[in-house]
């Protein structure tokens, strides 16, 4: 199995505080991996770091290549897109405004694929992304990340703050996404997890408590020792 | 009837100069988060650039006055690009205070310059006699210095709207003002915004102090401090990062100085805009027109 992002002894630290404490990650291709963990145990920390957005120490090593020293629009150049936990849209822009600037030269943009997995973007292209509901601006923050083609997608909390029918459809979308890219994602919603993980990744305490394929999902016990599971949550694991 | 035609003409003249100065500082503040106490030595140092090549050119013509405009704007531009590329850059991770004692030292060093070169009295800038005058407009004589600095201030402010909504650089800077990280995350070199807009803002200045001299005949080495006050007092009117509303209190504030002065008594004018900057961070602290994510 090729791996398209290998991460050692990854150390952050915000501030005075350290967040992740040594941490080594292995991110197959063409699979989803999943992480899960409790909150402020650093799992958008790690994606931050990945992404260059946070000083950190360790190697990062993304398909072959070292990321060390490279700032974050570099390292996206590289092929990492990212879909952040607040969706980050350009709230002031129009919709067509906040696709367009995911462009690049050299890059072809993805509109038809785009559209297809979101018609209803394709309505709303002159609509300002501010005035958008909240799961039609994680369909713009989505689409933002699919445009052009990349090597690894990386999504924080898609599903968070969203009505059970709009994760639905957000988890429908990642589901067709993973077919085509390498999917590195934090996902606190456990039916989702459940529904689009390859591999599971636990956090605690800024360390991996555990890895292992989905079937970690199944055992309710142990994830329980992990994670603050709202009973709400766990619908949809089995 | 006159007198009131006059002092509007003078009021949105001195306005169009705060506009001139305040659009830069805004989009710099909007997008790179700098407050830039440069500006207003930026727009000195250009001022007496435009003396220099008046003199240069020894006659007071209408194309040596142009020829000096465009020095002063380049001059602005120049050395707005030096500063950022040299001094802000390294500070942009240190927060407002190290920017903030940067940007006042790069100040303090360009008023020093501009004292040593040409001393501290003030250096008249000869006009030619078609801008000194000035013309009867519906029977109201105005000064032509009035209407050139208004037209400036439009044009500017026209160019910079086109500039903002039409090109994909505008995009990107109408984008870093709301989420520069996330403008990142797109794989787009935000830095390369930052030296542009710092430069445009220099630009602006630049201009603003050719402009100025056209408007007050003679600078000083502190031409720029007022300036530059009431332009940070017109982008909080007007709400940071938003240049129709940057546009908009330039015109109120030069307005209500100027006929403050002239209505009330000298002195009245600043004593109401000090009024009305409270009133405002009272009444509506984003400004006239702050709102997260719209500058245009």
């Amino acid at each position: 199995m090729t791996t398209t992002l290998t991460i050692r002894g990854l150390h952050t630290t915000i501030g005075t505080s350290q967040i992740l404490h040594g941490l080594d990650l292995d991110v197959a291709a063409g699979r989803t991996t999943v992480v899960l963990g409790r909150n402020g145990v650093g799992k958008t920390t790690l994606m931050r770091s990945i992404l260059g957005y946070l000083d950190h120490t360790g190697e990062l090593t993304f398909r072959g290549a070292s990321l060390a020293g490279l700032p974050t629009h570099q390292r996206v150049r590289r092929g990492i897109a990212y879909v952040p936990e607040n969706r980050d849209v350009f709230a002031g822009l129009t919709v067509a405004e906040n696709l367009r600037l995911a462009e690049r030269r050299g890059a072809e943009p993805r509109y038809e694929l785009v559209f297809d997995l979101f018609p209803e973007l394709k309505q709303r292209l002159a609509q300002t992304a501010g005035s958008l509901s909240g799961g039609q601006q994680q369909m713009v923050s989505l689409a933002r990340g699919l445009l052009v083609e990349s090597h690894l997608l990386i999504v924080d909390e898609p599903t968070k703050g969203l009505a059970p029918r709009v994760v639905k459809e957000v988890v429908a979308v990642l589901r067709a996404v993973r077919e085509q890219s390498t999917l590195l994602m934090v996902e606190q919603n456990l039916m989702a997890a459940g529904e689009l993980a390859d591999d599971v990744v636990i956090l605690s305490e800024g360390r991996i408590a555990k890895t292992g394929d989905r079937r970690i999902l199944a055992n309710r016990e142990e994830l329980r020792r992990y994670l603050s599971v709202a009973r709400s949550a766990e619908h949809g694991v089995d | 009837m006159d007198t009131f035609f006059l002092i509007l003409a003078t009021g949105l003249s001195v306005g169009a100069l705060y506009y001139l100065l305040a659009s830069g500082l805004s989009l710099i503040f909007g997008l790179m988060d700098v407050l830039s106490f440069a500006h207003g030595a930026l727009l000195t140092f250009s001022a007496y650039s435009a003396i220099m090549t008046m003199n240069w050119f020894g006659a007071a013509s209408t194309g040596a006055l142009l020829a000096a405009i465009v020095v002063s704007t380049l001059v602005g531009g120049a050395v707005a690009f030096l500063v950022e590329w040299l001094f802000l850059r390294p500070m942009y991770a240190r927060g407002h205070l190290s920017q903030l004692l940067v940007t006042m030292g790069i100040g303090l060093v360009l008023i020093a310059a501009v004292t040593i070169g040409f001393g501290p009295d003030p250096r008249s800038m000869p006009l030619p006699d078609n801008v000194s005058g000035s013309i009867d407009v519906f029977g109201v004589l105005i000064p032509v210095s009035a209407l050139v600095t208004v037209a400036a201030a439009l044009l500017l402010h026209a160019g910079l709207m086109a500039f903002l909504r039409r090109t994909r650089h505008g995009l990107i800077v109408r984008a870093g003002v709301e989420n520069a990280d996330m403008v990142r995350g797109l794989g787009i070199d935000v830095a390369k915004s930052f030296a542009m807009v710092f430069t445009i803002g220099g630009l602006a200045a630049g201009l603003a102090g050719a402009l100025a001299l056209v408007y007050v005949r003679a600078g000083t080495p502190h031409l720029g401090d007022t300036y530059l006050i009431y332009a940070f007092i017109v982008i909080v009117i007007g709400g940071i990062g938003s240049l129709p509303g940057t546009l908009i209190a330039a015109a109120l504030v030069g307005l209500s100085q100027q006929f403050a002065n002239h209505y009330l008594t000298g002195g009245a004018g600043d004593l109401l805009v000090l009024a009305l900057l409270a009133l405002m961070l009272l009444a509506r602290p984003q400004g006239l027109f702050g709102k997260t994510g719209r500058i245009v």
